[in-house]
């Protein structure tokens, strides 16, 4: 009976396999084809070995001659080379920066796995190994006393992170969320903007066409021309006045193209309603209030006429002054960078930092420049042998898409010392 | 026999990923024109409420999903604000600040809301869309 058994078995086994063979064949040429149009397209990048072994063994089951795609014998093992002299490679470039601040193992790990499928002779492997080894060691232990004592200064006046919504003025988020920590009230970061867009209303006059990308943006020192433009004005405007995410189905800047229109095309107003732009960015003015202030303004003053309407009053922002440290001009060191970063978090202070926000998505990005966020702690993550800075984005409570390496809480980010490292174009406090 | 071993497989990742998620009926607000507006809704969020999807979002099997691109980050990174409402515009979606409530308490967040009424927060769709 048991032999009738393990005879079932071994027949409904065999028949399994030859059914899964026949049907694993059926469309195999494509199947190669696909897979190996993912090859080409990533095996100067990086490993495609699985890809590769995955083709060959595929044509081999199904005995697909693969000179029928006009690939020679040699095709394979150039691609799967390419493949692990990029990870070299990788390898190489990560170890010289992260060394600088951590253990290394990983990243020598994956030296080591790639460099010997190259044969690269054991004793250049091992004298580089041995050399990042001792050196991402010394780092880690320097490190970790560095990055003492634990500080986040989220408060309650900072609230949740801002939503900066489609408009490119994440200096102005930054910038007043300095202010905010500065005064101890939420800032307007719109008026922050438009305060150092002031140029902007005479700008609008003289473009046709133009899109929120015209105005969007700043130099890595915006945000001392932005807080030195709204000081100059009379002083900070609180969100309350002027409200900077809550515009409906509209952006911002939609809504300041739409007022401006609103001026172009009416030399006088009639209406006795308030138009809706002017509502949304505008809620506390009146119709009464607007109307008066559009008889009386010209298009180049109307904007700034509401926004001061809506700002009253303005708080001073009396000795407020901006200061910036940048990476050394000539060989990029940062030490200066973080000694501030660690002397402000230390005297609980905030910063604003200029960076790369690729790096907020993948760790080892090598691109630079673009955005900006307020830095508002630090710690020393045990798990990961890292010293991380708390990075408060403007960009909403969402955490699903950044780098995976780090933790988001609700938009705000720890990020390694050593990636921020590769992308900070300066950063900036209120002294 | 493998087909059936990958179905069993895709079933457990699907329960996880539902495990995750609690669904409820509740009120999502949002201003315009200076006004709070409600509306009522059927979502899903996780437990410290970052992650936001329409009822019928929630195995991804909904307009939020279809588009079979995917987008690296460099592409979404302009000068252009956030990069997640970037994709939801590529995608067809309107991008919108909203809050959502759950037993009374209100979330901030965003989402990216589509023609047929589905709807999922910008940044849970864009870790969807990135191609890493």
């Amino acid at each position: 009976m048991r032999f009738i058994g393990f005879l079932a078995i071994l027949l409904f086994s065999c028949a399994d396999t030859a059914w899964s063979q026949s049907a694993s064949c059926r469309g195999v040429e494509s199947r190669i084809q696909d897979i190996a149009t993912d090859v080409k397209k990533n095996f100067k990048e990086r490993d495609v070995a699985p890809n590769v072994e995955y083709i060959k063994r595929l044509a081999t089951t199904c005995k697909v001659d693969i000179a029928k795609f006009g690939w020679g014998r040699g095709l394979f093992d150039y691609w799967k080379n390419t493949g692990y002299e990029a990870e070299v490679d990788k390898a190489k470039e990560q170890l010289e920066q992260y060394s600088k601040f951590r253990d290394v193992s990983p990243e020598l790990d994956r030296y080591k796995k790639y460099a010997s499928r190259l044969k690269v002779n054991s004793q250049e492997i091992n004298g580089y190994y041995s050399k990042y080894r001792s050196q991402g060691l010394a780092s880690a232990r320097a490190e970790e006393k560095k990055c003492q004592p634990a500080v986040d200064l989220r408060n309650e006046v900072l609230g949740e992170v801002r939503d900066q919504d489609s408009i490119g003025w994440c200096y102005a988020f930054a910038g007043a969320e300095l202010l905010t920590y500065k005064i101890g009230k939420k800032v307007s970061a719109v008026d922050v903007a438009m305060n150092y867009n002031d140029g902007w209303f005479n700008n609008i006059l003289k473009r046709v066409g133009w899109g929120e990308q015209d105005f969007a943006g700043a130099s890595a020192q915006g945000i001392g021309t932005a807080i030195s433009n709204t000081k100059e004005k009379g002083g900070a405007c609180l969100e309350t006045n002027l409200r900077s995410e809550d515009n409906g189905y509209s952006t911002i800047m939609s809504n300041l193209t739409e007022i401006d229109n609103i001026k172009k095309k009416s030399g006088s107003f009639q209406s006795s309603t308030c138009p809706s732009a002017v509502q949304r960015v505008f809620p506390s003015i009146q119709a009464k209030e607007f109307m008066d202030i559009a008889e009386n303004s010209s298009r180049a003053t109307l904007m700034s006429m509401l926004s001061d309407k809506a700002c009253k009053p303005r708080i001073r922002l009396k000795g407020v002054e901006v200061e910036y440290v940048s990476p050394s001009f000539f060989s990029g060191d940062t030490a200066d960078v973080f000694n501030q970063i660690d002397k402000q978090l230390n005297r609980k202070n905030i910063l604003a930092i200029a960076y790369n926000a690729e790096l907020l998505y993948n760790r080892n990005a090598k691109k630079f420049g673009g955005h900006m966020s307020n830095i508002v702690g630090r710690r020393f993550n045990k798990n990961n042998g890292e010293c991380e800075y708390l990075i408060r984005n403007s960009w909403g409570r969402g955490c699903s898409s950044y780098d995976p390496y780090y933790t988001c809480e609700a938009g705000n980010i720890w990020v390694p010392k050593s990636v921020i490292s590769k992308g900070v174009a300066n950063v900036s406090f209120i002294k | 026999m493998s087909a059936l071993l990958s179905s069993l497989i895709l079933a457990v990742t699907l329960t996880a990923q539902a495990q995750d998620l609690t669904c409820s009926s509740g009120r999502i607000s949002q201003v315009e024109f200076g006004k709070i507006k409600v509306e009522s809704s059927n979502y899903c969020f996780n437990s410290d409420k970052t992650v936001l999807l329409s009822r019928n979002c929630q195995q991804k099997k909904c307009r939020a999903f279809e588009d079979k691109r995917r987008f690296k980050i460099g592409e979404l990174l302009s000068e252009v604000g956030k990069p997640s409402f970037r994709l939801c515009r590529e995608l067809g979606g309107q991008p919108e600040i909203i809050e959502f409530f759950v037993e009374d308490q209100p979330y901030k967040l965003d989402r990216c809301l589509f023609k047929d009424g589905s709807f999922a927060d910008s940044d849970f769709l864009l870790a969807h869309y990135l191609e890493r």
